[in-house]
């Protein structure tokens, strides 16, 4: 189910979007999603789609890719659009089915959550699909930093993460393991009622747990012997670099900021 | 030659009602030598090699690694620099999402430079040959390339020892003889004073010395062919000789003798051979 859901997934690649400081990446998807759902204004919410379109272009996906990706989004947005749609009640009746009224103002709310919610997810999408996690973790690793001195412990979040990151495939591959092993053993995973079903999990989940336990002490002792004592005088081997085309992005996506507000609060 | 490692008269449990794991240990280890510690399952060789670093501290005796007594806290981060450790289970002690993040693990705890670092990642990633897979993941490895991984990030540190804790023992005979090579080679180019902690006889072979562990306690301690002939000992300690050995007990149950004692498959081969032209 989830090889249908593009956000989390990776695309490698040498396009502009994928050279981007993955610091300059998150900043500009925060953003870009706070004043998305902020404006109202016709021209910012046109600007909004020309970046995510401009985003898109550049970042050089795969058109098919990203609409099998969007195809499950897609009954997100319309279910959305539909709640909105039949819950408003602003505005002159448009239909009127009896038991069901749709007001002007149903539709234009519904629209624009589905425009937005649409805008929203084909950025964010964007962002994972062309920087690797680790990245991810790095940038956001940096942008948290300043929070360290209110005792944030941003140093150990990043490499919790990390190393979550490291053992996923790895945990992955002992699932399919125990759940092999289980089934020469007689385990029947896909017959029976549903609590049947619920119950030939538990036989996988505990030597799973078990195999984590002792593979979280062996890292430990592992880090220990590499001498690591903490995020205290550290140095960082992987290094961002903040590029001339970094400053110009974020700019680019603070102007779309500054309008946003200034279209909706003063003119 | 001087000593690095010195244990002396260590005893320790791992909780206050356990058993004694090990019993009036007495170890020392000469810079530039390779030791084994052989010993079956259960003997403390494991709980001994973390003395060695000081991932474990001993409640009776001292334990001076480096020349710093490891019973001092300031000491542990140095001694760690100094004494690099490979562990069994290949999967368990990458820490990093990639392979030149991993050898870099270590250097960036030290507080090494970024430019520096760079130039010893690539050092240490061209020296155990694991060219082009800089950014590959861990999972994506075989087994004995998760070793090289692994022996990277301890070497990078420019350690003076480096323990190797069952560190064959999950591998398949290739990634054995992968391992093993590299031991030989860090050995021969860097002047390594290597200790691999091992229950299997044949990998031993290659040491100078073998310490023999049994029940908390060294048995014995000497070359490996004074040691790997001794039948009555290897008994006590509950090993079984090498192959070749055995082999070579077994024909002279049948009254065929070989001229001399064997220990490795090449040697037996050999003696074979001539024991053929002779009949």
């Amino acid at each position: 189910m989830f090889d249908h859901v593009i956000i989390g997934q990776y695309i490698p690649g040498k396009s502009f979007v994928h050279a981007l400081d993955p610091r300059a990446k998150l900043g500009a998807v925060f953003v870009f999603l706070i004043f998305l759902f902020l404006t109202r204004d016709p021209f910012a919410l046109t600007l909004a789609l020309l970046l995510a379109v401009t985003a898109f272009l550049l970042a050089g996906i795969p058109f098919r890719f990203y609409l099998k990706g969007m195809r499950f989004i897609a009954l997100i947005i319309l279910f959305t659009f539909l709640l909105h749609l039949f819950m408003t009640q602003e505005g002159a009746l448009v239909f009127d089915f009896g038991f069901l009224r749709v007001y002007s103002g149903g539709l234009i709310e519904g629209g624009l959550i589905g425009y937005r919610l649409f805008l929203l997810i084909t950025m964010a999408s964007m962002l994972t699909l062309t920087t690797t996690p680790v990245d991810l973790t790095d940038g956001m690793e940096r942008l948290m930093k300043p929070m360290a001195k209110i005792n944030v412990p941003t140093h150990e979040l990043a490499l919790m993460m990390s190393i979550a990151l490291r053992f996923i495939p790895t945990l992955l591959g002992e699932t399919s393991k125990i759940v092999k092993a289980q089934m020469t053993r007689g385990a029947n995973f896909s017959e029976g009622s549903l609590w049947k079903r619920l119950k030939a999990v538990i036989p996988i989940l505990v030597p799973l747990f078990i195999q984590s336990f002792k593979r979280a002490e062996d890292l430990a002792t592992a880090m220990e012997a590499r001498g690591y004592a903490g995020g205290e005088g550290r140095t960082k081997f992987r290094q961002l670099r903040w590029k001339n085309s970094d400053t110009a992005v974020m700019l680019l996506f603070v102007l779309f900021a500054v309008w946003s507000v200034l279209s909706r609060w003063f003119i | 030659m001087a000593a690095v490692i010195e244990v002396k008269e260590v005893s320790f449990r791992y909780g206050e009602n356990d058993a004694d794991v090990l019993k009036n240990v007495n170890v020392t280890i000469e810079q530039g030598e390779w030791v084994s510690i052989l010993g079956p399952n259960g003997s403390g060789k494991s709980t001994l090699a973390k003395f060695f670093n000081a991932l474990l501290v001993p409640g009776k005796g001292e334990v001076v690694s480096c020349g710093l007594s490891t019973g001092r806290e300031r000491n542990w981060t140095a001694v760690r620099r100094q004494v690099g450790m490979v562990f069994q289970n290949p999967d368990n002690q990458i820490v990093a999402p990639t392979v030149q993040d991993d050898v870099a693990f270590g250097l960036e705890n030290a507080g090494i430079p970024f430019k520096e670092m760079e130039k010893r990642v690539a050092e240490n990633i061209d020296q155990l040959g694991l060219n082009g897979l800089e950014n590959e993941e861990p999972h994506r490895l075989s087994g004995g390339q998760k070793q090289r991984v692994a022996i990277a990030g301890a070497m990078a540190l420019h350690p003076r020892v480096l323990v190797f804790d069952e560190a064959m023992s999950m591998l398949d005979p290739n990634g054995k003889q992968e391992v093993l090579q590299m031991m030989h080679t860090l050995r021969r180019e860097h002047d390594m004073t290597i200790i691999s902690i091992t229950h299997d006889v044949e990998e031993a072979l290659s040491a100078d010395r073998l310490l023999v562990l049994y029940e908390g306690k060294v048995l014995a301690s000497g070359s490996p062919s004074a040691v790997l002939e001794d039948s009555a000992l290897l008994e006590e300690a509950k090993l079984m000789p090498p192959f070749a050995r055995r082999l070579q007990q077994k024909l002279a149950g049948r009254g065929i003798f070989l001229p001399a004692a064997v220990l490795r498959d090449e040697e037996l081969v050999q003696q074979l051979c001539r024991l053929k032209q002779t009949t």
